[in-house]
């Protein structure tokens, strides 16, 4: 019987002559709320992209819910990405749309709502992340954390089984990372999704999850619960909680 | 002995770096074109594929044969008013000891119709447009919208490409009937106000061998360069790398890509069109 949830087995990927995953293991179960950890340019954005078949592996399998996401066709990829939403960094929001445009889009291209059911979908959506105002404004009217957080709106319009946040308060202040933690936990204990958060802001880390994964030099080096990670007391986990630059992970 | 020891890898290293670099350059330039080659024709045949989701872009499609064919009018004015008056003056300095003025209308028109109307409106508007298709989705891939419609399960080919390819293959023919009319009527002023032409002599042979199937291969051209326009943007923009230089350099491949395209298009159409069917 196929097992609910993602599973990453032995995924490798490399881009030019730079391997950055090498031999990833990882599980997430289903309704987990799940931080994958790691230094800049450890290959996190890049798993996120992977499970949603946006890039494929060099090597090794990526099983969502069963089905095996490279092999899928793309019509298979999108219809397997009708149960996903991710938030971008930056947002990606469509520029040449108004924000409420930007959260209505997957609901005008996938189903056969009426308009005024649409817009009450969207704007309700925009109401949860707290920019219940912000429908006509285009996306260059908003902050770097109404971007993120119109982002979250998109996502959750559609009302996903899981939701992926690549590096959610990345360049915000610390209110409003404080208020986008707050918000991704309130939606996950709402929405009853499955999410993954890919982040190397320990607080963020702290807030939303409750399982970590550290990612270093192409490989899971953790691998546990909060109170796990929270009761390590040396290795790689332990000094990238600690933010120090001694240790077995390199800071160059 | 150890100044020795430094020398000789680095002379011999010198002796192959001049050519080598040459030959790398060469062969890198012939593998990217071939790529982005190979890159158009699968656009190519994605576009095909999305057709039969035509009807959903409808309103997209007509904004952008606003964004391409009202935004191009002044360019192509200016363009072909020029080209039609030198046309004119070139053909009467050419024609000028062996053939009688009165065929300077017929030449201006064959030359405008079939040759320099279409490929002239194609490189202008080519230059305008495939440039800002190339920013427009190149700046949307390095910003993560094109993943981030990926991400919505909506088709960036589908959404994105299939109505600017649309819009450059209709309005391309529809800019290069104005190109037409504005050149000849370029012409036709420059004959009657400069090279003493009347009006009745130059329309007389505008008239004498004038074929309706010139016109139409001129038009079918057209519609031909408006694909490799929209293709050239298109296949650039999504494959911008980096950030903001990546956008810059994916407008200049889009339009020096375009231009080479559509000059070698022309030749094969002259042949395809003029010498296989109407010839």
């Amino acid at each position: 019987m196929s097992e609910a949830g993602i599973v990453i087995s032995q995924v490798s990927k490399t881009f030019g002559q730079q391997k950055v995953l090498d031999g990833v293991d990882l599980r997430i179960a289903r309704g987990e709320q799940r931080v994958i950890l790691g230094k800049s340019g450890q290959g996190k954005s890049v798993m996120l992209k992977l499970i949603v078949g946006l890039l494929k592996p060099d090597r090794g399998s990526i099983l969502v819910d069963g089905e095996d996401v490279p092999g899928l066709s793309r019509r298979g990829l999108f219809r397997l990405r009708r149960r996903f939403a991710m938030v971008f960094q930056g947002g990606a929001l469509f520029d040449s749309m108004t924000v409420g445009e930007n959260v209505a889009l997957a609901l005008r291209e996938h189903t056969s709502l009426e308009e005024d059911e649409v817009t009450e979908r969207a704007r309700s959506a925009l109401s949860q992340v707290g920019l219940g105002g912000s429908y006509d404004k285009m996306p260059a009217e908003l902050s770097g954390g109404m971007r993120k957080r119109a982002g979250i709106a998109r996502a959750i319009v559609t009302r996903p089984d899981y939701l992926l946040y690549d590096e959610p308060t990345t360049g915000l202040d610390p209110i409003s990372s404080d208020a986008i933690n707050h918000l991704i936990l309130r939606l996950d204990r709402e929405l009853g999704v499955t999410s993954v958060v890919v982040t190397h802001d320990m607080t963020s880390a702290w807030t939303v999850g409750e399982r970590f994964a550290l990612l270093n030099d192409g490989r899971i080096v953790f691998d546990g619960s909060k109170e796990e990670a929270q009761a390590t007391t040396d290795g790689p986990m332990r000094q990238f909680i600690d933010g120090s630059s001694e240790g077995p992970l390199q800071a160059f | 002995m150890l100044a020795g020891e430094r020398s000789l890898p680095l002379d011999v290293e010198g002796a192959y770096t001049a050519p080598m670099f040459l030959v790398r350059r060469i062969g890198a330039g012939v593998l990217g074109t071939v790529a982005e080659a190979g890159r158009g024709g699968l656009l190519l045949a994605r576009l095909v594929r999305a057709l039969p989701e035509l009807p959903r872009s409808f309103h997209e499609i007509l904004r952008q044969m606003f964004i391409v064919g009202n935004g191009s009018i002044p360019l192509v004015l200016i363009t072909s008013i020029f080209t039609g008056a030198v046309a004119a003056v070139q053909s009467s300095y050419q024609m000028s000891t062996y053939v009688p003025a009165t065929l300077l209308g017929t030449v201006v028109a064959k030359m405008v119709f079939i040759e320099l109307g279409p490929v002239l409106t194609a490189l202008v508007v080519g230059a305008r447009v495939s440039s800002s298709i190339a920013a427009e989705l190149g700046t949307m891939k390095v910003t993560e919208q094109i993943d981030a419609l990926e991400m919505l399960a909506i088709d960036p080919v589908r959404y994105l490409a299939l109505p600017r390819f649309l819009a450059c293959v209709a309005m391309l023919p529809v800019l290069t009937v104005l190109a037409d009319a504005v050149a000849v009527l370029g012409a036709f002023l420059v004959s009657s106000l400069t090279l003493g032409i009347s009006a009745k002599v130059f329309v007389d042979g505008l008239k004498l061998l004038f074929y309706a199937h010139d016109v139409w291969g001129g038009l079918i051209k057209a519609a031909v360069f408006g694909a490799i326009i929209a293709i050239s943007g298109v296949v650039s923009g999504f494959h911008t790398e980096g950030g903001a230089a990546g956008v810059g350099d994916a407008a200049m491949r889009a339009v020096v890509g375009s231009a080479l395209m559509i000059l070698v298009a022309d030749y094969l159409l002259a042949t395809i069109i003029f010498q296989v069917f109407f010839g």
